[in-house]
């Protein structure tokens, strides 16, 4: 008798146990539910307003054909919002990699890619005071994903960022046994070679850059992309000569992708 | 056993690719189906695409029948198709009747595995804030396979294997369709549907790409 009750008591604690695992279990349902509702919802709208700030700014830089300045700002608004649609084809893949066998590549030229992202960054570059500039040309086209954008985006706006003032950012294009080669090359904080196998890595920053600005997410996207298009992507930094500038050292760093 | 006189034609011998994007592009009446106004519409009639807007309301796959391309949103239209799938129910719906048509959907969820696989039936699916070049690009490719009399009778050809009609009765339908184009005569692979061994289905199918498509069809391919 006495071991009954015992058992019984077990069972009642047990199943009141189960019962709070399935509430909890049923509101994490319910949490997730609403969290892909609000992710939807939200995906939806962006892009409906993304399509339609592109609209807007297209047409504005068409009507301002003979007016350089405002069309130069059109366009530079017509990119911007490519680049939203670029970074939600990145979130597309992230919540479902097999997302990326649905994105319809587009032929596009390299060149006309960085020339793109170096206008967009034309203004953050002004003011910091560092100079890009498109060094030799390309004709060379490729397939590119709608998160190819992404990858000369980054690039030189990594290379503003770290770059001290009054620098130049250089973009090279240089054809290689019959391989397109751009090389984005400009003065960054110094990196050890042990610190530059890891750049690419979600969320590493080397010690010299952490006390500036940034999240340790550029060239890892920018890998990733190169990886979606089949780009081999290499990264150089010189340790020689390295100079001081406000207590930092810096030193020449290039990222050669070869297409 | 069977006897078979003549030559066939073949299929090659219609359907040359085009000459000219930009002549096939004034040709090309492209429908699109949205419960808002069409983002990109002002850029692709720059681009000298033909854009009719046609609302969401569509109540019947036959209102889509004269336009050989279709662009349809996903979310918040045909709702009287009373299907929860909404856009991807109508392509599908679509599909079914007009295999031959070139159908495009975009959504602003390309990420979800449930659209996706809804939207099989389309031809291609584009994020909602797609580029304007891949529009063109994709839109000028889809002009490039309809008005291509052997590209468009190749869809058809698939559907009808899909339904498992006889081969034979599927190479009679391309001679028929071979001879319509050659010999400009728009209703003969029509005639030639209604007298074969087919079901009513497969003839109705046959007949509606007839009414539809082979005319325009004839037209390019005597460049008129």
């Amino acid at each position: 008798m006495m071991r009954y009750d015992k058992q019984n008591k077990k069972q009642l604690m047990l199943q009141e146990e189960v019962s709070g695992l399935q509430a909890a279990n049923e509101q994490l349902r319910a949490e997730t539910e609403s969290m892909r509702e609000i992710l939807n919802s939200t995906l939806h709208e962006v892009r409906r307003f993304s399509a339609q700030v592109s609209k807007f700014a297209e047409r504005l830089s068409r009507e301002t054909a003979e007016q350089p300045q405002i069309n130069q700002t059109a366009l530079s608004v017509l990119y911007t919002a490519g680049m939203i649609s670029s970074r939600l084809a990145y979130t597309d893949i992230e919540l479902n990699p097999k997302a990326l066998e649905n994105q319809t590549p587009v032929r596009a030229g390299i060149f006309k890619k960085f020339d793109k992202a170096r206008r967009i960054l034309a203004e953050e570059a002004r003011d910091k005071k560092v100079n890009v500039i498109l060094v030799g040309e390309s004709r060379a086209e490729i397939e590119t994903l709608p998160v190819f954008e992404l990858l000369p985006f980054v690039l030189i706006e990594n290379g503003i960022k770290y770059s001290p003032p009054h620098q130049t950012v250089e973009i090279i294009f240089e054809k290689n046994s019959g391989r397109q080669i751009v090389t984005v090359k400009s003065s960054g904080p110094s990196v050890t070679p042990e610190e530059l196998e890891r750049l690419c890595e979600k969320g590493f920053r080397a010690t010299s850059t952490l006390n500036m600005p940034g999240e340790g997410l550029g060239l890892f996207l920018a890998k990733r992309v190169c990886d979606y298009h089949d780009i081999t992507m290499k990264l150089k930094s010189k340790t020689l000569n390295p100079y001081q500038l406000n207590g930092i050292s810096y030193s020449d760093f290039s990222i050669e992708m070869q297409f | 056993m069977f006897f078979s006189i003549g030559t066939p034609e073949r299929l090659s011998s219609i359907g040359h690719n085009v000459s000219s994007i930009a002549d096939a592009k004034s040709k090309t009446e492209i429908a699109v189906i949205d419960d808002n106004a069409f983002a990109p519409r002002d850029a692709l009639l720059a681009h000298k695409f033909r854009i009719v807007e046609l609302g969401p309301d569509i109540r019947s796959v036959d209102q889509v029948s004269t336009y050989p391309i279709v662009i349809c949103d996903v979310g918040g239209v045909a709702k009287a198709f009373g299907s929860p799938l909404e856009g991807a129910h109508l392509v599908a719906e679509i599909r079914k009747t007009y295999p031959d048509k070139f159908l495009m959907a975009y959504t602003g969820l390309t990420y979800s595995l449930g659209i996706t696989k809804a939207l099989t039936a389309a031809d291609k699916l584009v994020e909602k804030d797609a580029s304007v070049e891949a529009w063109v690009q994709i839109l000028e490719a889809g002009i490039s396979e309809v008005v291509n009399a052997r590209s468009r009778w190749k869809r058809l050809r698939q559907a009808l294997l899909e339904r498992e009609v006889e081969l034979f009765e599927v190479f009679k339908l391309e001679q028929a369709f071979i001879k319509a184009v050659q010999k400009n005569q728009p209703n003969y692979l029509a005639e030639v549907a209604k007298s074969s061994a087919v079901s009513s289905e497969i003839k109705d199918l046959v007949v509606k790409f007839s009414a539809t498509a082979v005319a325009s069809l004839i037209g390019t391919a005597l460049g008129l």
